[in-house]
């Protein structure tokens, strides 16, 4: 909780800073932005990793093989990264550039599955007897 | 959590602001542009450097 709260301030903090700065320099209000946002992210992942830990214990558990789990964890991870990407370039003006980043994004996590396909079309090949 | 970081840009920031002001008021609009410029590679030295620990942290995390 007092890492969210530290968090939020951060973040009401930088919005007025940059909202001083925006209109003398808009790159430099977008950067203060960028690394509240950087900043932000930092402390959530940090105090995310308890939990993750967590999950990793969960899956030990159940026996499903990381070939299952990671490339669902990895394309959280490309999620993560592409919003921020996308908001940052939409905050510079630069749409184009966002929607391309998106696009991007979204043929990473493609790639991220495709293992996972795969092993579905696998399955499915071996119950149909092909 | 450095905080002081987002100050020490948001310092920045206004001192360039100013010192752009003053030299395209004496007429010097190319040192201004070069003022500018400069504040903002500091600036984005600043920013890259949590960026590539942002970075670091996620590849750790999500096991890329």
């Amino acid at each position: 909780m007092a890492e969210y709260l530290k968090i939020a301030g951060v973040a009401l903090l930088a919005a007025v800073l940059a909202g001083v700065l925006d209109k003398r320099d808009h790159a430099l209000a977008v950067s203060i932005g960028l690394l509240a946002c950087v900043m932000a992210l930092l402390a959530c992942i940090r105090s995310f990793q308890p939990a993750a830990r967590f999950f990793e214990e969960l899956s030990e558990l159940s026996g499903l093989g990381g070939g299952y789990l990671e490339p669902l964890v990895k394309t959280a991870g490309i999620g993560i990264v592409t919003q921020i990407t996308c908001a940052v370039c939409a905050d510079c003006g630069q749409n184009a550039l966002a929607k391309i980043a998106e696009l991007c994004g979204t043929v990473a996590a493609l790639c991220m599955t495709l293992p996972l396909l795969r092993s579905v079309l696998d399955l499915l090949q071996e119950m149909v007897g092909g | 959590m450095e905080i002081d970081l987002i100050f020490k840009i948001a310092a920045v920031g206004i001192i360039i602001s100013i010192l752009n002001q003053v030299l395209v008021r004496s007429g010097r609009e190319e040192q201004a542009t070069m003022t500018t410029l400069t504040g903002l590679v500091v600036v984005l030295m600043m920013v890259v450097q949590k960026i590539a620990a942002l970075f670091d942290m996620v590849k750790d995390l999500f096991h890329f």
